[in-house]
């Protein structure tokens, strides 16, 4: 078994000491730099944290609805096909599954925007 | 710069102009990937001329005009009456071993977050995005075909289409597939409006790339993505809320600083029209799906060890926001 603290637990620890020790003393033009840092380990937080479960529902729901077998990159593609082919337009549970498989990409890599748009 | 390049200038601008030059208080300003911006005084005797050296980066993206060509389009605006900075001299590509020219400095600053939150700044904001209107109508008055314009290729389909097929091309070549992207060029297909007369579009005005001191609009920069296209595609791309430095609302719509309706009146009193909301929300729309390309191609500098930069991952990562974004203006949502 890992020892703890676990990966999750050191980033947000970083991410802490560089928020609140570090940034009040970096001159500005560092800053842009380590706000940047910042949000970067917030993503790989929030990845670590999902885990690969949510790709694996994803995975489920795809190929039953697209009614084909294949990796999760194979079936996005496939659905990607589909709709330049106009054959999810007039399906809701594929443009269900369109908005949820990018609402969970947005959760990962910029939940600030559903946040300012009142979508959480 | 190092001094045998600015004496190298010197030199060459001295033997082109038939008097001697000094170049002085040379500092590098903030340029990006594709070029070097330096700041420099040229003394010639008589006058001192406040300019900016702008210089090809060592790395180049190659879908993006070289500095002579951007020079060429730089004179064309400055002569329509575009507030750009004044176009000087182009230089010998021998000077430097790499294309540059040199142009007036504008005063001011271009930082985006800076100028939506600093109300010193140009003041009168809604003048100031009637001025972007003005401004805008002033490029677009710029039409096909133009002799010192003949390297701006020209469309052979409409516009939008082009960018379609291109953006399609790109992602079937792509290792990821981007399913939220195909809705939105299969919406852009479905919409697009009837094409109008070609004219020239700046392709990437938008706050950050022009200046504005105390007294408003100093310069309009970055010619480098222009092309012969749809006069409206300038107008939604300043409209994005890709562009608005985090300012929420209608009132921040035109790059975080003003009223979409102050943006269309400015640009009805030079171009005569009065575009409506209607018809720019189209290329809205098309503003987030050419940003998302754009982003994915900047993530992929970073992703295939070409460029490793922590700008260009996180770059990568805006491109989710893009997609629900894009999602939501086409009528799609959970």
């Amino acid at each position: 078994m890992r020892i703890q603290p676990d990966g999750i637990n050191l980033l947000d620890t970083v991410a802490s000491v560089l928020r609140d020790e570090v940034l009040p003393s970096v001159p500005a033009e560092q800053q842009y730099a380590l706000r940047m840092a910042l949000n970067a380990i917030g993503i790989a937080r929030r990845q670590l944290a999902n885990g690969d479960q949510a790709e694996q529902q994803e995975r489920t729901l795809l190929a039953d609805l697209l009614a084909e077998s294949g990796s999760h990159a194979e079936l996005s593609r496939l659905l990607a096909a589909r709709i330049r082919q106009g054959k999810v337009k007039d399906s809701a549970p594929l443009r269900n599954l369109l908005w949820q498989l990018t609402l969970q990409r947005v959760r990962e890599s910029a939940p600030r925007y559903l946040k300012l748009e009142g979508l959480q | 710069m190092q001094a045998v390049e600015q004496n190298a200038i010197a030199d060459w601008l001295s033997a082109k102009i038939g008097k001697p030059v000094q170049i002085r208080d040379v500092r590098a300003l903030s340029g990006g990937a594709i070029q070097e911006n330096w700041a420099a005084d040229i003394d010639l005797g008589d006058e001192v001329i406040a300019t900016v050296i702008r210089c090809d980066a060592p790395s180049s993206v190659s879908d993006s005009l070289s500095r002579q060509q951007e020079f060429a389009l730089l004179k064309a605006a400055f002569a329509n009456g575009v507030t750009v900075p004044g176009p000087l001299w182009l230089g010998d590509p021998a000077v430097l071993g790499r294309d540059f020219f040199i142009m007036r400095r504008a005063a001011g600053t271009a930082a985006g977050h800076k100028l939506v939150r600093d109300l010193s700044l140009a003041k009168d904001r809604p003048a100031l995005t009637r001025q972007l209107g003005r401004e805008l109508a002033r490029i677009h008055a710029i039409k096909p075909p133009r002799d010192d314009l003949g390297f701006l290729p020209v469309p052979e389909a409409h516009p939008a289409q082009e960018f379609i097929n291109g953006a399609r091309a790109f992602l079937d070549e792509y290792h990821s597939a981007f399913p939220a992207l195909e809705w939105g060029l299969s919406w852009l297909e479905e919409n697009m409006p009837a094409p109008e007369p070609l004219c020239l579009v700046h392709r990437d005005f938008r706050t950050g790339n022009y200046m504005v001191d105390e007294t408003g609009l100093t310069a309009v920069l970055d010619w480098e993505f222009t092309g012969w296209s749809q006069p409206l595609e300038d107008l939604g791309w300043l409209c994005a809320r890709c562009w608005r430095f985090g300012q929420q609302g209608n009132e921040y719509a035109v790059g975080g600083i003003g009223h979409r309706d102050d943006l269309f009146a400015g640009y009805a009193e030079v171009a005569g029209r009065k575009p409506s909301a209607e018809e720019v929300y189209y290329w809205e729309v098309f503003a987030h799906l050419r940003w998302a390309m754009i982003a994915i191609k900047q993530g992929e500098r970073h992703l295939s060890g070409a460029e490793p930069s922590l700008e260009l991952a996180l770059t990568a990562h805006i491109v989710p926001e893009l997609e629900l974004h894009i999602l939501r203006m086409t009528g799609l949502e959970g």
